[in-house]
């Protein structure tokens, strides 16, 4: 288990507060995205590039790009920190998602180096952050088999899986040790479609070489 | 005395299940303790044969995980898995029977 400090829903803010830590926190995403595509543009572009080329082009452009990136991460340090002044400056009297000021609250425990369940409070049952749903790409990955080992072996089994990887992902909450859940299972996803395959593929085999046997060896058999 | 129709396992599981309704999770678990290890397509490649032969009775049922639906898998005995039951449990006391008296024959 980690020490991060819980998240917990922010209560009772005002009405403005809401809508201003809305605003950063919207656009301190939109930035970040936005990193994110020009230094995806650049790899790319650096990957398209002749083996010569891309040499001249990376001293050239690592510079650029690395300042630019450092210039964004600090700006989107400087908004998480404005969210977390105006979030400690107001008197919180409206219930906010904690998820989306998931920043502004870690923020607020760091500078007051407490854990954010001592700055906002004790969590509401009710208002617990969610867990995030099963990754759907897992649960498309079933189609690749026929339907009756979907039907028969996979969703009681798959549904097994979900309800393990719910109650180790509301024990874990660093985003490493959540990457990690998240690896494991989808490792798990693809063994447990293994595993249905091979089971199904022994059970046929299996029918095969009992039609194989004498009448009363295969009766006997049949009925196990 | 027939010879019982449900192997030792399939004897098990219909013991574990009594006359209540339980999860394949718990059911796997409990097989588990009994040194009874399965993978997870095995042990519901077993509950599908149980449910073809009708000694077992298997539905959805919803559970929440924090808010996320869980379709768990849930077994109940029926009439003829009960009979089955009776009826295995029944050859292995006689057979232990005659086993403590020193064998049918020589008894």
């Amino acid at each position: 288990m980690d020490n991060t400090p819980p998240i917990c829903p922010v209560h009772e803010a005002p009405a403005d507060v809401h809508r201003i830590l809305a605003t950063c926190h919207q656009l301190s995403r939109q930035i970040a995205h936005l990193r994110r595509v020009i230094q995806g543009c650049w790899i790319l572009f650096a990957l398209l590039l002749p083996g010569n080329l891309w040499l001249a082009y990376r001293v050239f452009f690592t510079r650029v790009t690395g300042s630019f990136a450092l210039f964004m991460a600090v700006l989107n340090f400087a908004l998480s920190l404005m969210n977390a002044i105006r979030l400690v400056r107001h008197t919180i009297s409206n219930r906010i998602e904690a998820r989306r000021h998931r920043d502004s609250c870690m923020v607020i425990a760091k500078l007051l180096g407490k854990p954010v369940v001592h700055v906002l409070g004790p969590a509401d049952p009710e208002g617990a952050l969610p867990l995030p749903s099963y990754p759907r790409l897992w649960s498309l990955l079933q189609y690749l088999l026929p339907k009756t080992i979907r039907v028969r072996l996979f969703t009681p089994a798959h549904e097994d899986l979900k309800a393990d990887y719910y109650t180790a992902y509301r024990q874990f909450r660093s985003k490493r040790a959540r990457r990690w859940l998240r690896f494991c299972f989808a490792l798990r996803t693809i063994i447990l479609i293994l595993g249905c395959l091979w089971t199904w593929g022994l059970d046929k085999l299996l029918k095969w070489l009992t039609t194989l046997l004498p009448a009363p060896l295969r009766q006997w058999w049949t009925i196990r | 005395m027939p010879v019982p129709t449900l192997t030792h396992l399939q004897f098990l599981v219909l013991q574990i299940l009594g006359g209540s309704q339980r999860p394949g999770r718990y059911l796997r678990a409990e097989l588990a303790k009994n040194a009874q290890r399965k993978s997870l397509p095995a042990f519901y490649q077993m509950m599908a044969r149980l449910e073809d032969a009708n000694f077992v009775e298997g539905s959805y049922r919803r559970i929440d995980i924090d808010d996320q639906p869980v379709q768990e898998r849930c077994y109940k005995i029926t009439a003829p898995g009960l009979k089955a039951y009776h009826s295995t449990r029944d050859f292995y006391f006689q057979s232990s029977l005659n086993t403590a008296k020193g064998g049918v024959i020589h008894g």
